[in-house]
């Protein structure tokens, strides 16, 4: 498995949805292996992007490429974390993770899926709550959840859309870290959706800037530091993440003098969720 | 987010499971004022009945003792019982054939959006216009006196409510959940199986309990016509001859199905496909 591979090719990919542009002319590759971070104001159309490459999205001007191919044909090779976890409510955390697996592969035995699926919940500390409904677990745990479903079906691609904006700072630090140990240990590929500047310094090994809509990548930045990260220590990311909030400074205001970043958008909701995005005051990491 | 998301779940949203929980009336404590007004009170008129009958002509008001007698026989004196068990295999016959066909055609609206004007906006506004007496005349001409005359009735007037039913079980069906299965597997069938069937369970279990006591008051009248056999049909024998005890019998042994029905087998049976519900239920949610 070469690391220089490319697993995701969009060139100039356009997308409108009634008639207004969102996506502009979007072209970049992602290798296989690395932990990308997409980052984008809201509403630019990071998930778009991530529906194209999961086959969810298939209309659109342009190419997508999944392990050279087209992306509805690769969508064995790849499992989604959404933004809310989407876990069924029927289910217990252990039958949610079997559940991807059982879509997937139908003919699989029962025993071995929910084997499989307990070394997942295992792997990220939730053995004790396996017998667990939805309803019975926090934010975080389901979250958790939902990433071992992923997981237990054994993608080469994990698309992740902004997977910890709902939760609370505290769990979002935990979580981060134990995707980055689970993404070692795997050698997967990450795609990680986030409006977060320090989400991605703090996680990337490349970041694709985008920017607002209509959306064009402003810059590809190599993060190039070791992990684990400290970004109030390390001077080179504390630079990167100066250089990424300036980038997204220029985003602010819109030409023609359009209301900022929403544009028509529903305004984001207040509280801990707009912390340390777009154009937040940022919260200290790792410290 | 999620928290929303199961708040406005159907049932939530019926109030069929309040604050109070869903455990169901069958589970209900009853106090003993409760027990007085339950119990205590029918008996009585029960009671009232009985002295009453000794004064009033039989055909007025007939003994509450033969009543229950000939209630008994058409349960299981076999001279009796086929006019019970035919209607009730009927009934159930129509009660099944409306959910398939119902939920059928909506899968259909659905999913085809080129039948969904015809089937939403055309055939069902039709249906539930329809009157059951111009049914039960037009089935005995079209079938004659049959089984067929008479279950083509109960369907045609049981269509609607299925349709509404399951329709706006489908209009609730939660797309994020949908995306999410879709992401897992490109099988329609297994998500039909697995992600659409248990989603609209509830909706389901609402159909079969409308319908079924829907079903035995239009069972009678497409007996009345169309059969010669059923408990519509002794009805009108009994009607005819002035058979007070075994009018009176004929409703009873309707009224004790549709009760029974209930007891013995909607509840245990949803208790048990909706299993998680009690279990979910076990301990205080996590906040
Ligand atoms: N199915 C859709 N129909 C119409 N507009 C859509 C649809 N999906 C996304 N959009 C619009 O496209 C833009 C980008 O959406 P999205 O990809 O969800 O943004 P992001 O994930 O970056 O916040 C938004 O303006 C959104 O309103
Ligand atoms: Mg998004």
């Amino acid at each position: 498995m070469q690391a220089a591979a490319p697993i995701v090719q969009f060139g100039h990919v356009r997308k409108q949805f009634a008639g207004r542009p969102v996506l502009d002319g979007i072209s970049f590759t992602i290798r296989r292996g690395e932990f990308a971070c997409l980052l984008g104001p809201s509403g630019c159309g990071k998930s778009t992007t991530l529906r194209m490459i999961g086959g969810l999205l298939r209309e659109f001007e342009g190419s997508v490429l999944v392990e050279g191919t087209r992306p509805e044909d690769r969508w064995r090779s790849l499992a989604f974390v959404f933004q809310s976890p989407r876990l069924v409510h029927w289910r217990t955390a252990l039958d949610n993770v079997a559940f991807g697996l059982e879509l997937r592969e139908p003919g699989m035995r029962a025993e071995e899926r929910r084997r499989a699926a307990l070394q997942y919940l295992v792997m990220m500390g939730l053995a004790l709550d396996a017998g667990k409904y939805p309803a019975h677990l926090s934010g975080g745990e389901r979250q958790r959840v939902a990433f071992a479903r992923a997981l237990a079906v054994d993608p080469a691609l994990i698309l992740m859309d902004e997977p910890f904006s709902d939760l609370d700072v505290n769990t979002r630090e935990r979580l981060r870290d134990q995707v980055i140990t689970i993404w070692q240990a795997t050698g997967k590929t990450i795609v990680f959706v986030t409006h977060d500047v320090d989400e991605a310094v703090y996680l990337a090994d490349r970041i694709f800037v985008f920017s607002r809509k209509p959306t064009q990548i402003l810059r590809i930045l190599d993060v190039g530091r070791p992990r684990p990260r400290d970004l109030e220590r390390d001077p080179a990311l504390a630079e990167l993440r100066r250089e990424v909030r300036a980038l997204f400074a220029t985003q602010r205001e819109p030409p023609h003098g359009f209301p900022s970043a929403g544009d028509g958008q529903p305004p984001e909701p207040a509280g801990p969720r707009g912390r340390g995005s777009w154009s937040g005051p940022a919260p200290r990491l790792g410290g | 987010m999620a928290r929303l998301k199961e708040l406005s779940s159907p049932e939530e949203r019926w109030g069929a499971s309040g604050p109070a929980g869903s455990s169901g009336a069958g589970r209900l404590r009853r106090t003993a004022q409760e027990r007085i007004a339950t119990d205590v009170i029918p008996a009585l008129i029960l009671l009232a009945w009985y002295l009453a009958s000794f004064r009033a002509p039989e055909y007025v008001l007939p003994n509450p003792l033969s009543v229950i007698l000939l209630t008994l026989q058409l349960l299981a004196d076999p001279a009796l019982f086929h006019h019970t068990y035919i209607s009730l295999g009927r009934v159930i016959a129509a009660v099944l054939i409306a959910l398939l066909l119902g939920s059928s055609l909506v899968l259909l609206a659905r999913y085809a959006p080129l039948a969904r004007g015809f089937i939403v906006r055309r055939l069902l506004p039709f249906l539930n216009a329809f009157p059951t007496l111009g049914w039960a005349i037009l089935a005995v001409y079209w079938f004659g006196v049959s089984d067929p005359s008479a279950i083509f009735v109960e369907v045609a007037i049981l269509l609607p409510f299925s349709m509404i039913t399951m329709w706006e079980g489908m209009k609730a069906l939660d797309e994020e959940t949908l995306e999410m299965a879709w992401s897992f597997t490109r099988n329609r069938w297994i998500i039909l199986r697995k992600v659409i069937f248990p989603l609209l369970l509830p909706y389901i279990f609402a159909v079969l309990r409308i319908s079924y006591g829907v079903a035995w008051k239009v069972a009678l009248i497409a007996e009345l016509f169309g059969s010669s056999v059923g408990l519509g049909y002794l009805l009108n024998y009994s009607r005819n001859q002035f058979n007070s005890p075994m009018l009176f019998g004929t409703i009873l042994v309707i009224i004790v199905l549709v009760y029974l029905m209930d007891r013995l087998g909607f509840e245990p049976l949803e208790r048990r496909m909706m299993k998680y519900r009690a279990e979910a239920q076990a301990g205080p949610p996590h906040v």
